[in-house]
């Protein structure tokens, strides 16, 4: 079904780029081949299914977005087989969500949609994660025999509602039932 | 004898990266690593090296402010920006008087970026 409402319509239309985005900088910064195993699309979902997660907001005086890169802690070691200290190896995964949003956001089809938002430093939050449902970019790469989630979401500031229930709920429903 | 090398990033994968490229690679002398803009600083008043590295995104002092800050007070100091930040920044560090701007990531494995690496650090001596 295609997306319901007109900012979930550009993300759609900005999938192809954000995956391009994504598998480039995983395979720069991994030195590995990646494989897409699901499909990046536009959806209302807050970030799930993960025990840790990078998050790396992004904004302007208009548009607030975050990039969150989810995966297994305990399987970071197996995604940097050639770094032996844990914290340099939790590093790399905040300096691959730097990477993928500093190309994302410079994308020239998304600067025409949202200006120029300028990305902050990335930091880490374990287990539970609380994030408001709003649309965005969402699916799984495997790089390493390991996978991960990456999920960019933006937001308009100020007085502009959350996505109602009407727009969000198809890509909610959709989701029920199925594994991250 | 070789030059020395301030590099300041918040991430500890780059600092490693660049380190180990500069140092094995370039036959630079790294002589001091920092996180965050105030660190940069105070680094560069120490240590007045012949080449500094800053990041943009960085916690409590951005490589901008640090880059205008340095620049101050060392007007001939050689900064070179790396940062995974692409367009306008760019533009806006040059012209506050960084000497070279690099793309984060750094690809020392890859043979062209490297090529394009030593040409930026060739230009910021030869300027």
């Amino acid at each position: 079904m295609p997306p319901t409402d007109s900012l979930a319509g550009v993300l759609a239309d900005l999938s192809a780029s954000f995956e391009g985005c994504v598998v480039w900088a995983v395979r720069a910064i991994l030195e590995s081949d990646v494989n897409v195993k699901a499909p990046f699309e536009a959806i209302c979902a807050v970030p799930e299914g993960s025990s840790l997660y990078c998050i790396l907001p992004t904004a302007s005086t208009r548009y607030y977005a975050q990039l969150v890169v989810g995966l297994e802690e305990s399987e970071i070691e197996t995604l940097f087989p050639g770094e032996m200290d844990p914290r340099v190896r939790k590093d790399a995964i905040g300096e691959m969500a730097n990477v993928i949003s500093g190309l994302f956001v410079a994308d020239d089809q998304f600067i025409a949609r949202f200006g120029y938002l300028r990305p902050s430093t990335p930091f880490f939050s374990e287990g539970a994660f609380t994030a408001r449902k709003d649309w965005g970019l969402k699916g799984r790469v495997e790089a390493n025999g390991k996978q991960m989630i990456l999920h960019f979401s933006i937001r308009e500031l100020g007085d502009a509602p959350a996505p109602t229930e009407k727009s969000a709920g198809e890509d909610a429903s959709k989701r029920e039932g199925r594994p991250d | 004898m070789s030059k020395r090398i301030v590099i300041v990033d918040d991430s500890l994968f780059l600092i490693k990266q660049l380190t180990a490229f500069m140092e094995v690679a370039m036959g630079f002398t790294v002589v001091g690593t920092g996180s965050d803009g105030n660190q940069a600083v105070a680094l560069y008043r120490q240590h007045k090296p012949d080449l500094i590295t800053l990041d943009i995104t960085m916690p409590n002092k951005d490589g901008m402010e640090a880059l205008a800050e340095i620049l101050e007070e060392f007007p001939d100091a050689n900064i070179m920006m790396i940062s995974a930040i692409r367009g306008q920044e760019m533009t806006k560090c040059i012209k506050t008087g960084a000497r070279a701007y690099m793309e984060k990531p750094l690809l020392f494995n890859d043979d062209q970026f490297v090529r394009d690496f030593k040409a930026s650090l060739a230009e910021v001596f030869d300027a």
